[in-house]
């Protein structure tokens, strides 16, 4: 179980050669820390590297400099890198990610099937519940590539909480959501982390998912 | 893993898949037949038979006129040392046996029926492992193979060709009985040794048949000793030699070899080369048709990775989701796996039905001829369909963890 992340001195390495690239960021190259529990909200403009963020967090690349750590409480402290890929996204890592990823051939409930099955972590009639909740009651069954994107991010918002996890990571989850539904995705979010305690981390580039964040950092 | 496999088999080139099947259909049933074949006809030229399996030429030399006076006075065309060393040396001989002949007359009497038969006769011995090569023992015989001239009973092994000779000419023109095998194991004959003026008689009993040692034989020992005590004067030179080779040196230099010395080949070396010449066609036809199957199996890689190069975008979004590249690999090894192992079936199947054509025209001809089971066949069907799983199996999963990490 991962209880904390932590960025010391991460740059990127296309930073590298940018005079004062990253160097009003609160992030790269600084010392910050994720505890789980706690919520944070990463806000950046464009090209602040927003997207590199979220890939080196979900160890889905490893081109920057610097540390990233995780202290874990089984295994002590140890570099990211270190683990295995697809342990760390199926237990301790969820991700929604900003192009969705999700499958337009399989319907809604299915694109969420398909992640949930991999840890059983839910059932269907959750997985249909959820959905409804969030306004694609009428959309269940329908694939997904003939969805609007606001109606694909709730799919993928679902899919993001139908699995275990220590943190979750959310890439701009409200950026074609109107207000109604983004107040139920973070009421969603919020019963999850007060249910299993779990880490929040999203990130904006001005369209704030409206949550209680206990820190906001500048990229 | 419904939603899985659903989701990676879209865009699946059926026309791919069929060309895979037909072309694997036809180098299987060609690969399987050609098995089959060769199995039969392994068996029906004695496959078990290790002289048979490893090859064996019995050579002379000829009676020309130039020696026919020194035949007359006894002296026959012999092998000198050298030549026999000479012939030892070649790459693709195994082994060099001689024929020793007694040296003194010696007659054979028995009984068939009303009849009473006495007749001159010869015999020869070649070294043991020899003779035990081209050994088929009648019934439970359980006369060993060694004698002395101390011993009362002489085993004996005659040519299969003389038991034929005396079922299907002698016995059938004379009105006397047929001997079967298990006949011939009780069959009693004495053996009339006459050195000089002595007359020493020992029992005999036929032990087995040789199949290409064209003459009777005693045992190697028994004949040395017989001569030296008889006939210690008599020059003894081999004037026959049975030459062993192994099948795959079983070459044509060694005909070459017996050709440029004027060596005669005894009995069946056309059925040697004949032989030679069906293994060597079972096998070509056999190669064609793992040509075409190996075809078949590159065409059905290049299916599979063009489904997975049509796919690469899905692999990598479920790479992201917590897929292993094992999860995801075994949608296209299941799918390579189930058409191998439904291609080899059914090209047994098919083989099945095809080759007892071909068998029952060979039993027709060959009355020798009795196909082996086919459970052979099936099991080189389900070799090649999994060994061809696997190397497609390996071949997918490097391609599915190449577009795993490039991402």
């Amino acid at each position: 179980m991962i209880e904390r992340i932590k960025f010391n001195d991460v740059n990127l390495k296309a930073f590298a050669d940018v005079p004062d690239a990253g160097a009003s960021s609160e992030v790269w190259g600084s010392v910050v820390e994720f505890l789980k529990g706690k919520s944070y909200l990463v806000e950046a403009g464009s090209g602040r590297g927003k997207s590199s963020f979220c890939a080196f967090l979900y160890a889905l690349r490893s081109d920057y400099t610097g540390q990233i750590t995780v202290v874990d409480s089984n295994r002590g402290v140890l570099p990211l890198q270190e683990y295995d890929a697809v342990p760390l996204r199926r237990t301790s890592f969820s991700m929604m990610f900003q192009d969705l990823r999700l499958f337009p051939e399989l319907s809604s409930v299915e694109n969420v099937l398909l992640n949930n099955q991999l840890t059983g972590y839910t059932n269907e009639d959750d997985v249909r519940s959820m959905l409804t909740r969030l306004g694609l009651g009428e959309k269940l069954d329908t694939p997904c590539g003939q969805l609007s994107f606001g109606q694909q991010q709730r799919v993928a918002f679902v899919r993001s909480l139908c699995q275990p996890f220590d943190f979750i990571l959310l890439d701009e989850p409200i950026s074609h959501l109107d207000g109604d539904n983004a107040t139920i995705m973070a009421e969603m979010l919020r019963e999850r982390q007060q249910k299993d305690g779990v880490g929040v981390i999203v990130t904006s580039i001005g369209y704030r998912l409206p949550y209680e964040y206990d820190y906001v950092y500048n990229l | 893993m419904r939603l899985l496999f659903r989701l990676l088999k879209q865009n699946v080139s059926v026309w791919q898949i069929v060309g895979f099947i037909v072309v694997n259909l036809i180098g299987g049933v060609i690969v399987l037949a050609g098995t089959q074949a060769l199995a039969d006809f392994n068996s029906f030229a004695g496959g078990e038979d290790e002289l048979m399996s490893k090859g064996c030429v019995v050579i002379t030399k000829p009676v020309k006129s130039t020696n026919t006076i020194g035949n007359l006075m006894g002296l026959r065309p012999s092998f000198s040392k050298k030549e026999i060393e000479e012939l030892e040396d070649l790459a693709s001989v195994s082994a060099v046996g001689e024929f020793n002949t007694l040296m003194f007359e010696v007659k054979a009497a028995f009984a068939i029926g009303e009849a009473r038969i006495r007749t001159d006769i010869f015999l020869d011995a070649v070294p043991d492992e020899f003779v035990m090569k081209d050994f088929t023992p009648v019934g439970e015989s359980s006369v060993e193979w060694s004698a002395t001239p101390d011993s009362d009973t002489i085993p004996l092994i005659i040519p299969r060709n003389y038991m034929n000779l005396y079922n299907y000419g002698f016995a059938a023109s004379k009105g006397l009985p047929q001997l079967s095998d298990e006949l011939v194991e009780v069959f009693p004959i004495k053996l009339i040794f006459q050195p000089g003026d002595k007359s020493i008689v020992y029992n005999a009993k036929v032990c087995g048949f040789s199949n290409k040692l064209n003459t009777i034989l005693v045992p190697w020992d028994f004949l040395q000793q017989m001569n030296r005590k008889y006939a210690p004067d008599e020059r003894n030179a081999p004037a026959r030699l049975v030459l062993t080779t192994d099948a795959s040196e079983f070459e044509q230099s060694i005909f070459d070899y017996i050709a440029e010395k004027e060596y005669l080949v005894e009995g069946d070396a056309s059925h040697v080369r004949l032989q030679s010449f069906v293994y060597t066609l079972l096998w070509v036809v056999i190669g064609i048709g793992f040509v075409f199957s190996f075809l078949a199996f590159l065409l059905l890689v290049v299916s599979v990775l063009l489904l997975i190069e049509k796919n690469k975008e899905k692999i990598a979004n479920l790479f992201c989701l917590g897929y292993s590249v094992g999860e995801i690999a075994r949608c296209y090894q299941l799918l390579a796996l189930s058409v191998d192992v439904f291609v080899w079936i059914v090209a047994a199947i098919a083989a099945s039905m095809i080759y007892p054509l071909f068998s029952d025209f060979m039993v027709n001809v060959s009355p020798g001829f009795v196909p082996v089971s086919l459970f052979g066949m099936w099991g080189v069907a389900f070799g090649l369909a999994f060994l061809f799983a696997a190397l497609h199996s390996v071949a997918v999963t490097s391609q599915v963890r190449r577009i795993c990490r490039s991402k």
